[in-house]
């Protein structure tokens, strides 16, 4: 039996929060420009979950809307920054969040985008971001180790190929197995789910 | 005076450390090598230093967090030497050796990791790349262990490092048919940056080299930077989209 785990991420990730049987505790809908101006609405966001109660199990998806490839010659200042640094900063700051609310012994696990490597041509705000993500729940396992609080990451290609096939059944049943009492024992985890080999 | 028709590389960040290793090293082949800075006093010695070596060193002022900054850095090098063929994103954040409590990281000081490494790899792509294009040249990003590794206290470091292969790897797809290779080199090695951060974490050096298996820092002239000339050069033509570990097998990737 998995306790339902709390889902923070952003509103595409709905379907993911439904496939767990949670609620989705939405990031504000942050686009930054190029000064990243609007940077304090994430803090705000982040300083007013301080206070919230602690959780054992937590989900971090900051899953922005899939567009198209697009080479990076072609990318203005205003879409890279969008596409790329608002999503690198969101996924910073709700793992980090995630880190902190979990209790001792808990376990977080990031579900990130990452395209088919061989399909990575136009995709690099997406690659940049899956690096970056499991890097900072690299830092955050070693962060947080010392509580007993395990992190995991989840890659998948499904949203971004547009695969055919029942949605995210990979992804919900590899973050399962990473929350599951049989998952207790996985040390800072990477996993690829969704379909294909 | 320029270097003929050798290699031209721009190297950011070069004013010291890791960035000096290699555009000295690139200089010691006889390249001509532009150090690309904020800093022009420390810049302009490098420069020196890389035409000491037996290179041709210029300086050239530029914030790679600054689009013009970087058009013009660019133009100066294409209007000296007419072409270019290797661009070499070294530079970093000043904030890269500062501990951090990652859930207290101001936006602000993020935003500074962010516009150093990651959007100036943009900015470079968007002003190198015709001229690399032209010269079926190649870029370099320079990332880190901590981009594979995460570490404990500098975690936005370690995710803009990180974000750095990403990029390669997608634009080693994008730019491979125009004959442009992108790669990355993780060093480890004595820089100030890494003095910087083991002065604030006592416990850091011990961590870094308890069970490192050469059991000393790499030196940025002679340990790093010759890897990096390497993916510049053509001998490695057929290269492109890999991290090169430069650490003296410490990070535990193969």
């Amino acid at each position: 039996m998995i306790e339902t785990p709390w889902v923070v991420g952003t509103r595409p990730a709905l379907p993911l929060a439904e496939g767990l049987g949670a609620e989705l505790d939405e990031l504000p809908p942050v686009v930054l420009d190029p000064a990243w101006s609007g940077a304090h609405r994430i803090e705000e966001w982040r300083e007013g979950g301080r206070t919230a109660p602690s959780v054992d199990r937590a989900v971090v998806a900051v899953w922005p809307e899939v567009r198209e490839p697009c080479s990076v010659v072609d990318l203005d200042l205003e879409a890279w920054t969008a596409r790329l640094e608002t999503t690198f900063a969101l996924w910073f700051a709700a793992l980090a969040a995630a880190g902190e609310r979990c209790g001792p012994g808990g376990r977080v696990v990031a579900v990130v985008d990452r395209p088919a490597a061989k399909d990575s041509a136009g995709r690099a705000p997406e690659s940049a971001c899956a690096d970056a993500v499991e890097v900072m729940v690299k830092s955050l396992a070693q962060v947080h180790h010392g509580r007993g609080v395990r992190m995991h990451v989840v890659t998948t290609s499904e949203r971004l190929s547009g695969s055919p096939g029942p949605p995210l059944t990979g992804v919900v049943g590899a973050v399962g197995m990473l929350l599951s009492p049989g998952g207790a024992g996985v040390a800072t985890a990477v996993l690829r789910a969704g379909p294909g080999w | 005076m320029t270097a003929g028709d050798g290699p031209v590389v721009v190297v950011t960040g070069a004013s010291g450390g890791v960035g000096r290793g290699i555009a000295i090293a690139c200089g010691a082949a006889g390249w001509s090598v532009w150090v690309a800075a904020r800093r022009p006093v420390e810049g302009r010695r490098v420069a020196e230093e890389v035409t000491g070596a037996g290179g041709h060193g210029s300086f050239v002022a530029c914030d790679v967090g600054d689009g013009d900054s970087v058009a013009s850095a660019l133009a100066a090098v294409i209007d000296q030497e007419g072409r270019l063929t290797g661009v070499v994103h070294n530079a970093t954040s000043g904030r890269s050796p500062q501990p951090v409590v990652p859930a207290a990281v101001p936006m602000a000081d993020l935003r500074d990791h962010v516009m150093v490494s990651v959007r100036g790899a943009y900015w470079l792509a968007h002003h190198a790349l015709p001229h690399l294009v032209a010269s079926r040249g190649s870029m370099v990003l320079l990332t880190s262990e901590a981009g594979f590794q995460g570490t404990m206290r500098l975690a936005p470091y370690a995710a803009v490092k990180a974000a750095l292969r990403g990029l390669a790897r997608s634009w080693a797809r994008e730019w491979g048919h125009d004959g442009v290779r992108v790669n990355c080199v993780a060093p480890l090695a004595e820089s100030p940056a890494l003095a910087e951060a083991m002065a604030a974490d006592p416990t850091m050096a011990e961590r870094v080299l308890g069970r490192h298996p050469m059991g000393y820092l790499g030196d940025p002239v002679d340990d790093v930077g010759p890897v990096v000339r390497f993916l510049l050069s053509d001998e490695a033509r057929y290269v492109t989209g890999v991290t090169l570990m430069a650490d003296g097998g410490n990070a535990p990737i193969t």
